[in-house]
């Protein structure tokens, strides 16, 4: 009889865990009456296994500010975010059992620009970038770090601002913007949509244009 | 604008007659071949042909006469390569082909090579490039490294089967600006992006400039995965890794 | 589905694919895995890792069952990688891990030109193909007739690659067409040694990858290189023979068609409607489920679309298009017969 049940939607997949004995470990999106929730799951049957996928679980409602109903997460808001928990999943089997979980924090150095980049939260799911320095670069820059978490985070920019960025949800989701700020640093396609909307209307010469 | 009747020599005329279809290539390949001297184009043309000993024999030949290694280069070989690329493209060769034109290219390298070294002419830039881990191939790395090294590149090649630690101590190592990541196989091009992720986990990701290729990987996959550049073939290789080095295309006196 | 159609549940899966294979009449089109549907999470529900399970015959036949009991496939198919024989041969294997495929050093290669070709008297006694048998061996004892057994055998264009190296071998098809072909003649021997003891074993049918693909030659070169070996496999080998060639091929079907296999696995560049245009009945056609952008990338529903479009265009075995990405989602994988079932199931009741 077989033994792979139906788990839901798998999301992503952690295929060697090297913190245990490479087992693959995979996060399943379900639908449920109360809104869309997601199991962790491996099926390894190496003893112990149980309790990495424990330690996972765990990891993931600290760093991603989730609910943890048994073996299962959710946002309380009740909106899935699936890529705002693929990525929180990733950073979690990043850690090793051992480790200390802690929210990240809302500020990041980014080493491009040298800008010390802090994110506030002013509510109805809306967050703002700020840096402490002005001027045209840095106000770019913040755009497009800004527009990186919007495009990790599946939120919408705020219109006629830059560098404010809202979750469809209306709720704030401090503890998943912490742990995404890192990647919204490097986001390519937001950088190259927005040299594409500089450019829009600008004559170039004929040697430079494709 | 030069006419196809300006061009010397018979061979490359069919060849852009019969191969090159679109017109601004062949718009671009009339004007390049029309200006280039006759012994120029007999090199492009053996080149086309894969004929390597006519290549070498033909690029001592001119390097012996004077002529300057660097239009040797752009206006024999490279030039050549060229037409090679748009026939390939488009079906009307295949890899074995290409391969001998390759095998060409790298007798005539062998002779300018030499005289760029010594001429102390400054790198443009330096590249690592490698396949990913998992993926063995690299017939096309390879002509992206030949066609970068006869751009003015310097390009450490780490090979196959690359790991995303490797890449990042290659970098270090040399200092590189420029990463290069080649996957032939579909099932390997995630390996672009645990790469990419590699580095931002070690705090350089801001540190490199990352460009990705290969036949499976496209502009929208290069994007997802946080590239910040993707060459289709080894020529749109070289322009992209001078397009994110800032590089100013060289030009002969 | 054509006249003769037997109803639901009649056949076994073994009596299914073989008379797939065979272009006779079917209860339902059979799910066929001519290549590896293992994936990372099947190795850890078998416990039957990656190496271990390309090397250790109890390991590689746990895994390769979970085709047919997890995943309902109508067949079993141990050989995941194409590499068994070359490391019989003599070349060098990078064996990997548990998410990564083992692959033959192709940048080390073991001969230079045909007299150094030599197919060693240990070919089937090698730990890495006695694997293979020795799996073979022990689904068969453990499935008896229910489930079709295939195993694989590598054709001389795809071992010329690991032997020579792929630029080299190609290199050489170019330069010297009449060594490369004394180069195939030589290394069929190892192709059908390996075969048919693959079929004394009790496989009931073989896959046989032979990488003449239109992404690196033309179907001219299948027609100079390889038809009339291919041809000469079907005389030889007493079993239904899969040709496995990745990549464009429909325009070098009508070659494949013409060589007497029961089989060939296409890929997913290929239309179905269009190969089956090519083929004609000829050959069955087995199918060409998208590995990177649909098994891999996308979810059950672009599967279900890509089952209906080989079903609709009359494909005779349906499955991935070649070994799976070690990632693939298992929903994915079984979502190809439950795919099937409903086809036919909707085709019923509108007959």
């Amino acid at each position: 009889m077989a033994i792979a049940t139906e788990l839901g939607r798998r999301v992503e997949l952690v295929s060697m865990d090297p913190h245990f004995h490479d087992i693959s470990i995979g996060i399943y999106r379900q639908e449920r009456e109360s809104g869309p929730g997601y199991l962790v799951h491996t099926y390894s049957q190496k003893p112990r296994a149980l309790e990495r996928i424990e330690f996972v679980i765990q990891a993931m409602a600290t760093l991603g500010g989730m609910q943890q109903e048994g073996p299962r997460l959710r946002f309380t808001c009740g909106d899935p975010h699936q890529l705002t928990v693929r990525r929180i999943f990733i950073e979690a089997c990043k850690l090793k059992p051992d480790a200390k979980v802690e929210p990240r924090p809302l500020n990041i150095l980014d080493k491009k620009s040298n800008l010390n980049i802090t994110v506030f939260g002013v509510g109805s799911g809306v967050y703002e970038f700020r840096s402490e320095a002005g001027g045209e670069d840095a106000a770019s820059r913040v755009s497009a770090i800004a527009g990186g978490l919007a495009k990790l985070a599946e939120m919408t920019r705020v219109s006629s601002t830059h560098e404010q960025v809202a979750f469809a949800c209306k709720h704030a989701h401090d503890a998943a913007v912490g742990t995404m700020l890192i990647r919204a640093l490097n986001v390519r396609a937001i950088l190259r949509e927005e040299e594409m909307a500089a450019s829009r209307g600008v004559l170039t010469a004929p040697s430079a244009q494709k | 604008m030069a006419e196809i009747t300006d061009i010397s020599n018979d061979f490359i005329r069919q060849e852009i007659e019969e191969y090159i279809e679109r017109p601004e290539e062949r718009e671009r390949n009339i004007n390049l071949f029309a200006r280039a001297r006759p012994k120029m184009q007999e090199i492009a043309a053996a080149l086309i042909d894969g004929d390597n000993d006519t290549v070498n024999r033909l690029t001592r030949e001119a390097l012996d006469s004077g002529i300057e290694a660097l239009e040797v280069m752009d206006d024999g070989l490279i030039a050549g390569m060229g037409i090679v690329g748009i026939k390939f493209r488009q079906n009307f060769i295949f890899v074995p082909e290409v391969l001998a034109c390759a095998r060409a290219m790298k007798a005539g390298m062998a002779h300018i090579e030499p005289i760029l070294s010594a001429a102390g002419i400054e790198p443009v830039g330096k590249v690592i490039m490698g396949t990913v881990k998992g993926d063995l191939h690299d017939i096309g790395k390879n002509l992206c490294i030949m066609m970068l090294r006869g751009s003015g590149f310097e390009v450490i090649d780490l090979g196959v089967d690359t790991a995303p630690d490797r890449f990042i101590e290659a970098v270090e190592e040399h200092d590189a600006l420029l990463l290069g990541m080649s996957a032939l196989l579909s099932t390997t091009m995630p390996n672009m992006g645990k790469t990419i992720e590699a580095f931002i986990d070690a705090d350089l990701r801001d540190k490199v400039k990352i460009m990705v290729g290969g036949a499976p990987v496209t502009q929208e996959f290069a994007d997802d995965m946080g590239a910040d550049g993707y060459g289709k073939d080894a020529l749109a290789c070289v322009a992209t890794a001078k397009k994110l080095l800032g590089v100013v295309a060289k030009t002969r006196a | 589905m054509g006249t003769g159609a037997k109803s639901a549940g009649q056949m076994t899966s073994r009596q299914r694919v073989m008379a797939a294979l065979r272009r006779e009449p079917v209860d339902r089109t059979p799910v066929c895995n001519p290549t590896s549907v293992a994936t990372v999470e099947l190795m850890d529900l078998a416990d039957a890792p990656f190496p271990e399970a390309c090397r250790e015959p109890e390991s590689m036949a746990r895994l390769a069952a979970t085709g047919y009991t997890e995943l309902g496939f109508d067949t079993i198919m141990p050989v995941y990688t194409i590499i068994q024989e070359s490391s019989a041969l003599g070349c060098k294997i990078q064996w990997e891990q548990k998410d990564n495929w083992p692959t033959v050093k192709m940048r080390e290669p073991i001969w230079e030109k045909p007299e150094d070709i030599k197919i060693p008297s240990n070919l089937l006694t090698h730990s890495d193909t006695k694997c293979v048998l020795d799996a073979i061996r022990i689904l068969r004892k453990e499935f008896g007739d229910e489930v079709a057994i295939i195993g694989k055998t590598m054709g001389p264009w795809s071992l010329g690659y690991h032997c020579f190296g792929v630029e080299q071998f190609l290199l050489m098809s170019l330069d010297d067409p009449g060594k490369t072909k004394l180069c195939l003649e030589k290394l069929k021997e190892a192709t059908v040694q390996f075969g048919l003891a693959q079929i004394e074993a009790g496989a009931d049918a073989l896959t046989l990858p032979d990488h003449a693909t239109g992404d690196l030659v033309s179907a001219e070169y299948y027609e100079r290189y390889l038809r009339d070996l291919h041809i000469e496999f079907v005389e030889r080998i007493p079993a239904p023979l899969i040709l496995h060639i990745c990549g464009r091929t429909v325009d070098r079907m009508d070659y494949i068609a013409q060589t007497g296999m029961a089989a060939f696995h296409y890929d997913s560049k290929n239309e179905p409607a269009e190969s089956m245009g090519v083929v004609r009945s000829r050959i069955s056609l087995v199918g060409n489920i998208n590995n990177p952008e649909t098994l891999f990338s996308k979810g059950p529903e672009q599967v279900r679309k890509e089952v209906y479009k080989n079903l609709d265009a009359g494909v005779q075995l349906v499955g991935p298009e070649c070994a799976i990405p070690l990632q693939t989602a298992i929903e994915n994988l079984k979502e190809i017969p439950l795919a099937v079932r409903d086809w036919h199931r909707e085709h019923a009741t509108t007959n």
